[in-house]
């Protein structure tokens, strides 16, 4: 009795785990061949993470990069970018009229948490990067002298 | 390597210096001084760091430089105590459950090796922090005052980014990845101290393929905190249950109670689970008891309370305002405790595990409602008690929050859950002669 219920715990676990950890070997086995870690994120990360490498060559370490998302769905990958360009200081903005009015995006909205971003509204960022995951570049680079907002 | 030889050596420190008694295999005792180091490693850090010490190269030598002074200094007088060994081995079958236990931890180690940290709490809220604390050398710098970077939930506790930032400024690589080996040897070590301290090691070789199972992004590659979490809950819980026979295990309690607290919202109230079994069904017998519970955890709610008020709240949960709240989410309560079951109940999310355990709980209730069985179920309860409310009294939808929240949750208790169904199990076989263990 003992055993056959034991039997029946252990086998639904490595069952249902059997999958995810071949899963797991199979794209570890994979991505083993590719020659260095960068290259690993590049191919496992998609399109955008190139793009963000492509910024994080073309901005000093220490700039700071106003983000503006021009749709919901480029948040994520925003969020993402601007962790990824650390040390930079990315400001992320809804909108070219956000961008404007230097008024930082609300990532989460919670009405029993707090959502101030701290901090007074930022100075504008000498590089300015349009997110558009639908867009032919996911991170397009701009200096705030050129930057491509509608007027 | 710099991950496993500094907290280890830390580890080792703080067992001797307190005479912590060890678990009963040599690959345990190294994974033990491995959690217990990398508690006190980033506790201490948190310590020195919210007044304002600079966390620079220096700083992060100095802890486990110190530790291996104390080697020196106290060398003749100290010497390691081993628990007991509760279950025998060496059969065809000891033979099987070694190799079920050990071949999602070979596949984990390999995939650590090779794959980049793709879990996005870990690259967005856990890592760019310890980063942070690299570059700025400060908990309380510009990135955690809201003036330079984007910090989510800025005042999330920092033990974790602590000690990933130790291991990026000695490997002088601030990427994500050069944390990665200090985020897979927890659950790892985790797993083997597990092994050798439950008293069926059939579950006890189950639980490693919960660890890559669990349906969270990344499972034990993740770098997101849960797992953490598990092992310092998992640790107190062990130690608990052990200072029934051997009380000095008792001060190993507190301190993993108190590393609970630092590294997770959640772990203050998994701290008060546990201080609620030590006290009420372990009992304490003295006032140094007293103190090895309630100084490690008063210190550490202490530090993070303090530190909280260096630093802006961003993306925080205000907890006063989600507590008084409460009376008007109570017709929530049902459909949080519908949630966490179907995800429990969910078989190929968590196999047959949480459908055991709550058989488990139910038989021993029935066989043996000694003190280890109270104390297992004091603690899983408050823990799911707590976990109720948080998804009850949040402004979102239960099954939105449910489905990226529950299987984290049930992480946490994977240790006291897996204590309940080894001890059922033994409840099934009269035969079983060796001390009784969790």
């Amino acid at each position: 009795m003992r055993v056959a219920i034991l039997v029946l715990i252990v086998a639904s676990t490595v069952i249902a785990g059997a999958k995810r950890l071949a899963d797991t070997a199979r794209l570890s086995y994979q991505l083993a061949r590719l020659p260095d870690l960068e290259t690993r994120r590049a191919t496992l990360f998609g399109p955008w993470y190139e793009g963000v490498q492509q910024l994080r060559r073309e901005t000093p370490s220490d700039a700071p990069i106003d983000f503006v998302m021009l749709r919901p769905e480029a948040r994520d990958i925003a969020v993402l970018a601007a962790a990824e360009l650390q040390p930079r200081d990315v400001r992320l903005f809804d909108g070219w009229s956000a961008w404007e009015r230097r008024t930082r995006a609300e990532l989460l909205h919670d009405a029993r948490a707090a959502n101030a971003v701290p901090g007074p509204p930022p100075a504008p960022a000498r590089f300015v990067v349009v997110v558009d995951p639908k867009g032919v570049q996911a991170f397009s680079l701009h200096t705030r002298a050129g930057s491509p907002r509608p007027q | 390597m710099i991950t496993l030889a500094l907290f280890s050596v830390v580890g080792t420190a703080v067992a001797l210096l307190l005479r912590i008694p060890l678990p009963p295999s040599i690959a345990a005792r190294i994974a033990f001084v491995f959690l217990l180091g990398a508690g006190a490693h980033g506790a201490i850090l948190f310590v020195l760091a919210a007044p304002g010490v600079r966390m620079n190269l220096w700083t992060f030598l100095a802890v486990p430089l110190l530790a291996l002074v104390s080697f020196g200094v106290r060398r003749q007088r100290l010497r390691f105590s081993i628990l007991p060994c509760h279950f025998e081995s060496g059969s065809v079958a000891s033979a099987l459950q070694k190799i079920v236990f050990a071949l999602p931890i070979a596949v984990l180690l390999f995939a650590a090796a090779v794959l980049p940290i793709r879990d996005y709490d870990g690259r967005v809220t856990w890592l760019p922090k310890a980063r942070a604390i690299a570059i700025e050398q400060s908990t309380t710098g510009p990135f955690f005052q809201g003036e330079r970077g984007l910090n989510l939930h800025n005042r999330y506790p920092l033990l974790l980014p602590l000690d990933a930032a130790t291991t990026m400024v000695l490997s002088g690589d601030t990427r994500n990845e050069a944390a990665r080996w200090l985020y897979v040897l927890i659950p790892i070590a985790l797993f083997v101290v597990l092994r050798v301290m439950l008293s069926s090691a059939w579950i006890a070789a189950a639980m490693p393929w919960l660890g890559v199972l669990t349906a969270i992004e990344g499972g034990a590659l993740a770098a997101y905190n849960d797992f953490a979490l598990a092992a310092f809950l998992g640790m107190a819980v062990l130690y608990l249950l052990a200072s029934l026979d051997q009380p000095a295990a008792l001060r190993a309690v507190g301190l993993f109670a108190a590393f609970a607290v630092l590294t997770k919202n959640e772990g203050a109230m998994l701290a008060l689970a546990i201080l609620a079994a030590a006290v009420f069904v372990r009992r304490l017998k003295s006032i140094g008891e007293w103190l090895w519970m309630l100084v490690p955890v008063a210190a550490a709610e202490g530090i993070v309370v303090y530190w909280r008020t260096l630093v802006p709240a961003a993306y925080d949960e205000q907890y006063e305002v989600l507590v008084s709240s409460l009376p008007a989410s109570l017709d929530r309560v049902p459909a949080a405790m519908l949630a966490i079951l179907r995800h429990a109940a969910d078989v190929s999310e968590w196999g047959g595990f949480w459908i055991a355990v709550a058989v488990a709980i139910v038989a021993v209730a029935v066989l043996d409602r000694s003190r280890r069985y109270v104390i297992l179920l004091v603690t899983m309860a408050l823990a799911l008690a707590a976990y109720v409310v948080a998804l009850s009294v949040t402004s979102w939808r239960i099954e939105d929050l449910a489905a990226v929240a529950v299987n984290r949750l049930l992480v946490h208790l994977l240790v006291p859950a897996a204590c309940m169904l080894a001890m059922a199990l033994r409840k099934t076989e009269p035969s079983a002669g060796v001390t009784p263990g969790p």
